[in-house]
């Protein structure tokens, strides 16, 4: 017998065809066109910031797609599943399609040898979970996360794990899962609060230069980031501004917000397989 | 009179016999007889007066007998007789003075010097009686003259025995005399690093015998013993230092325990295993360096209860403590997880200085600890810019990425300059990676043959198996025990991902196997090292080892150990420009000490042209003068000097190399103590005394006896008289009876003609 939880993972993969066929529908052309030029990779990374409203460049359409280009190791883009108040429409599975787009765009853009295949993991299952060393999470509402996850959420940050985080933003313009996110991560760090991201911060410049984390819409607050306290290496990155519905590709939040989400995608991706 | 006029007592002329130097033969001589008296008669056939028979005859043959005696004198006339010479024997005995002969003799009742002194004593006795001339020497580092009284008041306090060093000096010394054997008395302990069967090898070449008495006894009981110390001379700070101490029992089944103190300070202690035998047993110990400089350590056992000798159970280490940064050059294909976990692990160790390229997309790059922007244009194109680095790892990155150029680079960094070069499993790696036709392939320890690798990457699950070698080996060393080792690498978790390889060289060793074999039964090597020229080479297969890292504890550090030990242990080879060694970094005072230095240009190649000085620092802080190095003609590159120090104590090195490069710079130290080298082994080396009388072609006697010497000696003495019996030539041709003879011919000559009217 399937438990609801089992049955959302389940149904996870399938989900991903319906978005799919629906921007099709929409009309919505490829991301592709969103194109931008990633950074020139300066010693260290030290890049100096460029605004998202960078003109585009001929860059994606010049690079032929593949051929060129050495895809080694495997890099996952899994799905974090955890308990969500029933009482939220979208809960941890929300718009599967946004993670499946960005996956592609990866792939186009970068060399890494990112796997389309969709993978959830659960805070219940920590050494399934350990076996993906970035998770993205994301959902619209607030969530209490039980004292087993927390204790999993930390050893699998301690161990080297990273996890991406965004808040959906409730009927376009809560803040709850960014709160509560903050709140709980105060429970899984409770000697290492989670404290803003500068934006001169590798992780906006790292591939794209970025002038801070993107904003589809909701409450604008900083991204917010857990780092390591002995390396400094940022272990958790959590932005308020809807970037996963950016890779959805909503048409309302305008082309340059949606190429500047993809564009902060590849870089969470590209400083995570980096540092 | 009569003796005057034949030049030698008529008791000579009675044993001797009467011969010509040059003898002609008969025929010539009859000959020249004839042609005399042919030559006389004729001559005074001439002349009128001398006409008649009988006057004629006369005067012939008083002119022949005076020519045929001048030409006899001519001739070299000698008298032979048989001389047998004095011959003189030589034996040189030299009695061990070191401290070890100290100790008690075989019975137990006097020391070992006592006996051996009461041996010295009989021995000179006996051989002086027969007219052999005994030079004694007494030997210890070096072999001295001395004579039997001095060496009555000597006790045994020399700090090492160079047996090797004192029978070749006691050989030299004798150059031009006629030693004829060498009388070796001792307990056979050496200390020094010559080998002294080689010498008296040499000696026997000469002709010189050389005979061995020992004394001491063969077996020591109720005596703990440190054997040997293995440790390295230099460690990094922080690092754990590992020292294997052999300790032999002695009989002793109490517990004993091997403690280590720095500064007196107790760092560690070990229990001693149980013994099987008499056989040696080896206690691990580590311990961590907290501070820089060197590091003057004592391994001791409490002596048991009523042990004999208690100086073998200590001994002195030093250690050199540095904190250097190893530069890694880490070449990744694309960005993936094994690249970002590996380099959090080597950043997190401050022992290693990890500079990446790692290629975003083509022509992209993405580098980070590249202070001096080398990698600006991709991977070093030059023996220079590449030689900053010790190890080089080649990840998830194909062949062509590199130049042939820059592949030849990376072949001499690894040959030339003994740097470390890794290749870890993916896509593009091995044979995947086009490596098969390059130079790398001949560098790395596995085949890529098509016959000894898969065609493909194999995305399966496996667990690492280490193999004997690779449980005892530094890189995959978790635990000491390599059983153990092997039992908690069983128990890491499985990796997905490998690079198929089958088939290591022949110099290789494999230090670990996948679990799974493959459809052919054979299990595909995950770890393979080498030494390729003055480096090392490795092979990793899988590419995802940072599973290890995620499924395991945060605070499991296993995979970060193994990667600092695979780093440390790729970089082990790397040569520095100025390389500093001494022969030894435990001195004893007033021996000398060697200091070496290696000087190569930026290629590694070695320079010769450099101006090598050395400052030495004494225990108390004080610069010594500096004194130059000279070049060594022994090896290129190689610059050599002795240097004695005269007190105990620790003493700093720094060498300074100047070369068209620059000024280079080394430092080392070493520390003086008096040394219980001598103590090491208290039993008597019988082996040792055995192979010396036995390339000596010597007698050996291990009970303090010398009567074989002795007889051997006396007889070589009374052989070598006979030898010498000759037959002596005396000279004949200034005997005053042979000048008297011939004037008195000549006379006789002159008045027969006088009266015949002739002159």
């Amino acid at each position: 017998m399937m438990t609801g939880r089992s049955t959302r993972a389940a149904i996870f993969g399938s989900l991903t065809v319906l978005p799919v066929a629906w921007t099709a529908l929409c009309g919505w052309c490829s991301i592709a066109v969103y194109a931008a030029a990633p950074a020139t990779m300066p010693s260290g990374g030290a890049a100096a910031p460029a605004g998202h409203d960078s003109p585009a460049t001929p860059y994606l359409s010049a690079r032929p797609a593949g051929e060129d280009r050495v895809r080694t190791g495997q890099f996952y883009f899994p799905r974090l599943q955890f308990q969500c108040r029933q009482d939220i429409p979208d809960k941890w599975d929300v718009h599967p399609i946004g993670d499946q787009r960005l996956r592609e765009e990866v792939k186009k853009l970068t060399n890494i040898n990112i796997l389309t295949d969709p993978v959830v993991v659960n805070l219940d299952r920590p050494e399934e979970m350990c076996k993906y060393p970035f998770v993205f999470m994301t959902a619209e509402g607030d969530f209490v996360l039980p004292e087993a996850n927390v204790a999993t959420l930390r050893e699998y940050l301690l161990r080297g794990g990273f996890l991406a985080a965004d808040d959906c933003v409730l009927y376009g313009r809560g803040d709850n899962f960014y709160k509560a996110f903050i709140r709980e991560m105060a429970r899984v760090f409770p000697d290492n609060p989670m404290r803003p991201v500068p934006k001169d911060h590798e992780i906006f410049n790292c591939y794209f230069k970025l002038d801070g984390a993107p904003h589809m819409q909701g409450v604008k607050h900083p991204a917010m980031g857990l780092f390591d306290k002995e390396t400094g290496r940022l272990m958790v990155f959590l932005t308020s501004g809807d970037i996963h519905c950016g890779w959805v590709g909503y048409p309302q939040f305008g082309k340059t917000n949606i190429q500047a989400a993809f564009q902060m995608g590849v870089n969470i991706i590209v400083y995570c397989l980096t540092h | 009179m009569l003796e005057w006029l034949l030049k030698y007592p008529l008791e000579v002329y009675r044993t001797g016999h009467i011969g010509l130097r040059h003898a002609p033969r008969l025929e010539l001589v009859v000959l020249i007889v004839a042609a005399v008296a042919v030559w006389a008669w004729w001559s005074y056939g001439r002349q009128s007066a001398s006409r008649g028979g009988a006057g004629r005859a006369l005067l012939a043959t008083v002119r022949t007998i005076s020519t045929l005696l001048v030409l006899l004198c001519l001739a070299g006339p000698v008298l032979r007789t048989r001389k047998q010479e004095d011959s003189q024997t030589i034996v040189a005995a030299a009695i061990d003075v070191s401290r070890s002969m100290g100790l008690p003799a075989a019975d137990g009742a006097a020391s070992r010097l006592e006996r051996a002194q009461g041996a010295l004593h009989l021995l000179t006795e006996k051989l002086t009686r027969a007219g052999i001339d005994v030079r004694i020497y007494a030997i210890g580092a070096s072999a001295r003259p001395t004579t039997a009284e001095q060496l009555a008041r000597m006790s045994a306090a020399d700090d090492s025995t160079h047996l090797a060093a004192a029978l070749r000096e006691i050989v030299q010394a004798a150059r031009g005399a006629a030693l004829d054997a060498i009388v070796l008395l001792s307990d056979g302990v050496e200390t020094g690093s010559a080998d002294p069967v080689a010498t008296a090898r040499y000696a026997a070449s000469r002709g010189i015998a050389v005979h061995a008495v020992g004394f001491g006894r063969a077996q020591m009981d109720n005596d703990v013993e440190i054997v040997e110390v293995r440790c390295p001379r230099q460690a990094e700070r922080g690092t754990a230092v590992e020292l294997h101490a052999a300790i032999r029992r002695g009989g002793i089944t109490a517990p004993l325990e091997l403690r280590l103190f720095h500064d007196a300070l107790l760092l560690r202690s070990e229990p001693v295993p149980p013994a099987d035998g008499d056989r040696p047993v080896t206690v691990r110990m580590t311990f961590i360096p907290e501070r820089d400089g060197p590091a003057d350590l004592t391994l001791e056992v409490p002596p048991a209860p009523g042990e004999t000798i208690v100086e073998n159970n200590r001994r002195s280490i030093h250690i050199d403590v540095r904190e250097t940064r190893v530069e890694v050059l880490l070449v990744e294909g694309s960005p993936r997880h094994e690249y970002a976990f590996i380099r959090r692990a080597m950043h997190d160790n401050r022992h290693f200085k990890v500079v990446t390229l790692l290629r975003l997309g083509k022509g992209q790059y993405y580098h980070r600890g590249d202070d001096d922007s080398i990698l600006s244009e991709g991977f070093p194109d030059s023996a220079e810019k590449l030689a900053r680095f010790k190890a080089v790892i080649l990840s998830d990155i194909e062949a062509s990425f590199f130049t042939e150029q820059q592949l030849a680079l990376l072949a001499d960094f690894v040959r030339v300059r003994g740097g470390g070069l890794l290749m870890l499993g993916g896509v593009n790696s091995f044979n995947l990676g086009g490596y098969g036709r390059t130079v790398l392939a001949d560098l790395l320890p596995v085949y890529l043959t098509e016959s000894d690798v898969a065609a493909s990457f194999d995305d399966s699950e496996y667990s690492l198996v280490a193999t004997p070698e690779g449980s005892a080996h530094e890189i995959l060393r978790l635990l000491p025990d390599p059983a153990e080792n092997a039992a908690q690498w069983a128990l890491m978790p499985p990796l997905r991902g490998l690079n198929p390889l089958y088939r290591a060289k022949p110099g290789a060793m494999v230090l670990a196997t996948a679990s799974t074999p493959d459809g052919a039964g054979r299990r595909p090597i995950l770890l393979a090292v080498q030494d390729v020229g003055a480096g090392r080479t490795a092979a990793f297969a899988p590419a995802n080892s940072w599973r290890w890292k995620m499924l395991r504890r945060h605070d499991d550090d296993a995979f970060k150990r193994f990667w600092g030990q695979m780093i440390r242990w790729l970089a082990a080879g790397a040569r520095e420009m100025l390389v500093v060694n001494l022969d030894s970094n435990i001195a004893s005072p007033h021996n000398p000490l060697k200091i070496m230095a290696s000087v190569s240009d930026r290629r590694q190649r070695p320079f010769n042209d450099a101006k090598v000085s050395a400052v030495i620092t004494d225990p108390f802080g004080r610069e010594l003068p500096p004194f130059p190095i000279p070049w060594s003609l022994r090896e290129d590159g190689l610059y050599e000097e002795t240097f004695v120090p005269d007190q105990p104590g620790q003493y700093g090195v720094k060498v300074q190399a100047v070369t068209p490069n620059g000024r280079l710079e080394a430092q080392s130290s070493f520390y003086v103590a008096e040394s219980s080298d001598e103590f090491l082994r208290p039993t008597m080396d019988a082996e040792c005394l055995r192979r010396i009388a036995a390339a000596g072609g010597g007698t050996v006697e291990l009970n303090g006896m010398v009567n074989a010497a002795a007889e051997a000696i006396l007889a070589a003495a009374r052989a070598k008289r006979t030898l010498l019996d000759v037959i002596e030539e005396r000279e004949l041709r200034d005997a005053p009876a042979l000048l008297l003879g011939i004037v008195a011919l000549w006379l006789t000559e002159w008045v027969v003609r006088r009266r015949r009217g002739l002159a």
